[in-house]
C-alpha cells in the first residue's frame, strides 16, 4: 500500500527557506506559526553545517494520535496524520509527544491556553469535503485530492525536499546517493516511521 | 444496612479493578489508519484507488534528478529497484505492522534514533528549533501505559478497601454517644479554607479523569462532537481552578502547619492504629491533629506543591523546561494527581460515612464533646484549660440528653 512520506537530502538542502515560504503562502498559515521550517544543524562549522527540512513527518504508529485525550488526530490510508480542528481542545499533549515539533499554537502563553492546534497535513486538508471553503480555511488546500504532492517538495530548488510514496522516494534518494557516491541517509525516519513499539 | 451497603460495593469496586487489570495485559497501543476521527467511518474521502495512487506515484517523478540521465555505469542496478506494493485488502492492523517492520530493509539510509537540535530563522519560537526529539515516542508509550492503568486500578484498589473496611467495621460510633453539647473545632477561615481548596481539588480531579480517561470511557458514549466540547471545557476549567487551589494550599499551610509539625504523640497513634481497629481499644491521645491528619496534611500541601510546579510546567511550554521538562512534567502530575485522588477518597470516606460526629467539624465547625474527648483529648484539655469550654459531668447529661442532640446546641 502507498505509504506518503518526506524525506530531506540534507547534502542538497541550501537553507533557502522557500519550503517554509511557500507552505505559509499556499495554506495561509497564521502569523506566528510554521508549519515547515529550514533548520541549520552545526551553524558556522567549516565542513559539518547541514541544512534540513523538517515538518510533520506523518509518523507511523503516530504518537500524536495516541496520546490526544479527544482523539481530533487520525491517519488515512496514505499514512497522512491529519486532524479535525473542530474537536481539538489545545491542550499540548500532540506537541509534548511528537518527536519533530510539528504541532503548534496560534497563542503561546495565554495563561496557558493555546487554540487549535495547527500542523502539515501533507497538502491533503482535513475532514472536510476536499477544498471546499470550510476546509480551505482552517487546513488550507487539499493538493492531494487533486493529484498533486505537497508543494514544498514539488517547488525545491534543489530536489532536496521529496515528498510522496515511500518505496519510490527510497528508490530516487537510492539513486541519487549511488551516482554521487555519499549521502548522510533519511533523517529522522528511524524515529518516524519505525516505532520501537512494532505490534506491541 | 451501611455495612451492608459497604460489602455490596466492595465487591463492586474490586470487580471494577479485575476488569481494569484484564484491559491492562491486553493493552494493544497501537495507532492505525482509521481515515476519520470517528473510527472506520469515511468522513475524509481521500481517494485512494490505484488509479489515484498511480497519477501521485507519477506526479513523484517530477522531483526526480533533472541533470544527466541515468545511474553511475560502476552503480549496481539492482540496488535501485524497489518494489511497490499496493495491497488495500490489508487490514489497518497489518498495514502498520508492516510498514514499522520495513526498517530492516533500508537500514543503510536511516540515521540514528536521536535528538537532533539546529537553529532556524523562520520563527523565533524555541519549538521549532529542535528537528528531533525520538524521546516524545518514550513519553506517549509511558502516558498510555501505566498512568492510565496504573490509575484504574489504584482508584478501584482505593475503593474497594474503603467499602471493605466499611463493610468489617461500620460506622466508628462515638463511644459514649453524642452528648448533644458542642465544641468549637474550625473557625470559619478554616472552614471557608477547606471548602475552597476541597472543591476546587474535586474539580480539578473530576476535569483531569475526564483528560486522561474520557477519550476511551465517555467519547464512545458521547460522540466525538459532544465530548470534545465537555474537554474543552475542562481543559479550562482545569486551568482556571488553578488559582483557589494554589491559594487554598498557601492559606492552609499558613492556618494549619503550627498544628501539623511531627511530635513523639504520632509515632505512639501510629503505633495503635490511631484506634480505627474496633470500637473497644481506646484512641491514642492527640492534640488539634492527630498524626492521620498531619500524613492528609503534609500529603495535600507537598503532593499539592509538586501539582501546581508540574501543571505550570506543562501550562508555560519552554518558560524553564524544554521537551523533556515537559514530558516529565506530565508524568508527574498525573502519577502525584492519582496518589493524591487516593488519599482524598480515604480522607472524605473517614471524614462522612467512615466516622459518627467527624463532618459536622469542617462544616459547622463544632463538634460534639464526647467526640472531642475522644478522639484528640489533648487538644480537648487544652480547651477546658484555657476556659474556652466549661467542663460539666458528662455522665449525668449525657443520660438526659437524646442522641443526635447536636441541633440544640445553639
Amino acid at each position: 500500500m502507498a505509504r506518503m512520506k518526506f524525506l530531506c537530502d540534507a547534502e542538497r538542502c541550501i537553507d533557502c527557506n522557500a519550503c517554509s515560504i511557500a507552505c505559509k503562502n499556499e495554506h495561509e498559515v497564521p502569523w506566528g506559526m510554521v508549519r515547515r521550517r529550514v533548520i541549520v544543524l552545526n551553524d558556522g562549522e567549516q565542513g559539518q553545517e547541514k541544512s534540513m527540512s523538517i515538518a510533520c513527518m506523518h509518523c507511523t504508529d503516530a504518537p500524536c494520535i495516541a496520546v490526544c485525550p479527544v482523539q481530533c488526530i487520525y491517519q488515512n490510508d496514505y499514512g497522512i496524520v491529519l486532524h479535525d480542528k473542530d474537536l481539538c481542545i489545545g491542550c499540548g499533549y500532540c506537541f509534548y509527544a511528537c518527536p519533530f515539533g510539528a504541532p503548534q499554537f496560534p497563542r503561546q502563553s495565554n495563561f496557558g491556553s493555546r487554540g487549535k492546534m495547527d500542523k502539515c497535513t501533507f497538502c491533503a486538508g482535513g475532514p472536510e469535503e476536499p477544498n471546499s471553503p470550510e476546509e480551505w480555511r482552517k487546513y488550507g488546500r487539499n493538493r492531494i485530492a487533486e493529484g498533486k504532492l505537497p508543494l514544498c517538495a514539488e517547488m525545491c530548488s534543489t530536489r532536496a525536499l521529496l515528498a510522496g510514496d515511500g518505496d519510490l522516494l527510497v528508490e530516487i534518494y537510492r539513486e541519487r546517493v549511488v551516482r554521487r557516491g555519499y549521502g548522510s541517509g533519511a533523517w529522522g525516519w528511524e524515529t518516524a516511521y519505525y516505532g520501537p513499539e512494532t505490534g506491541s | 444496612m451501611v455495612r451492608a451497603i459497604g460489602a455490596i460495593a466492595a465487591i463492586v469496586f474490586a470487580a471494577l479493578f479485575v476488569i481494569v487489570l484484564v484491559q491492562a495485559f491486553n493493552a494493544r497501543d497501537l495507532v492505525v489508519p482509521t481515515n476519520a476521527v470517528i473510527g472506520g467511518g469515511k468522513a475524509d474521502p481521500v481517494s485512494e484507488t490505484a488509479a489515484d495512487y498511480q497519477k501521485l506515484a507519477e506526479r513523484l517523478q517530477l522531483q526526480r534528478w533533472r541533470g544527466e540521465a541515468g545511474p553511475s555505469p560502476e552503480a549496481d542496478p539492482n540496488a535501485l529497484r524497489v518494489q511497490v506494493r499496493y495491497q488495500p485488502e490489508e487490514s489497518p492492523y497489518d498495514r502498520v505492522v508492516d510498514w514499522l517492520g520495513r526498517s530492516g530493509e533500508r537500514d543503510e539510509l536511516l540515521q540514528p534514533r536521536r535528538f537532533i537540535q539546529g537553529q532556524t530563522w523562520v520563527a523565533a519560537n524555541p519549538v521549532v528549533d529542535v528537528l528531533a526529539q525520538p524521546q516524545g515516542r518514550d513519553w506517549r508509550a509511558f502516558r498510555n501505559s501505566w498512568p492510565i492503568y496504573g490509575g484504574g486500578l489504584f482508584i478501584f484498589g482505593v475503593c474497594a478497601l474503603l467499602a471493605a473496611f466499611l463493610a468489617y467495621r461500620g460506622r466508628i460510633r462515638i463511644r459514649e454517644g453524642e452528648s448533644g453539647e458542642s465544641v468549637p473545632r474550625f473557625g470559619i477561615v478554616e472552614r471557608v479554607n477547606h471548602w475552597m481548596t476541597a472543591v476546587s481539588f474535586i474539580l480539578l480531579a473530576l476535569t483531569g479523569l475526564i483528560t486522561l480517561y474520557g477519550r476511551s470511557l465517555l467519547r464512545p458514549i458521547l460522540g466525538p462532537d459532544t465530548f470534545a466540547d465537555l474537554a474543552l471545557g475542562s481543559a479550562w476549567l482545569h486551568i482556571a481552578l488553578l488559582v483557589p487551589f494554589a491559594l487554598g494550599l498557601i492559606i492552609m499551610f499558613l492556618v494549619w502547619i503550627r498544628h501539623n509539625l511531627p511530635s513523639r504523640l504520632d509515632w505512639e497513634w501510629l503505633k495503635r492504629g490511631g484506634g480505627l481497629g474496633s470500637d473497644h481499644s481506646l484512641n491514642p491521645p492527640a492534640r488539634k491533629f492527630n498524626a492521620g491528619q498531619k500524613l492528609v496534611f503534609w500529603a495535600v500541601i507537598l503532593g499539592g506543591a509538586l501539582l501546581v510546579a508540574s501543571g505550570l510546567t506543562m501550562m508555560f511550554p519552554f518558560l524553564w523546561a524544554g521537551y523533556d521538562g515537559m514530558a516529565l512534567g506530565q508524568s508527574i502530575h498525573v502519577i502525584t494527581a492519582m496518589l493524591m485522588i487516593g488519599l482524598i477518597l480515604g480522607h472524605i470516606y473517614i471524614g462522612s460515612i467512615g466516622m459518627e460526629g467527624a463532618f459536622p467539624a469542617i462544616w459547622t465547625g463544632r463538634v460534639d464533646r464526647n467526640w472531642a474527648k475522644e478522639h484528640h483529648s489533648l487538644w480537648y484539655e487544652d480547651l477546658l484549660q484555657r476556659g474556652a469550654v466549661s467542663p460539666r459531668p458528662a455522665t449525668e447529661e449525657r443520660s438526659a440528653a437524646p442522641r443526635g442532640g447536636l441541633a440544640s446546641r445553639a
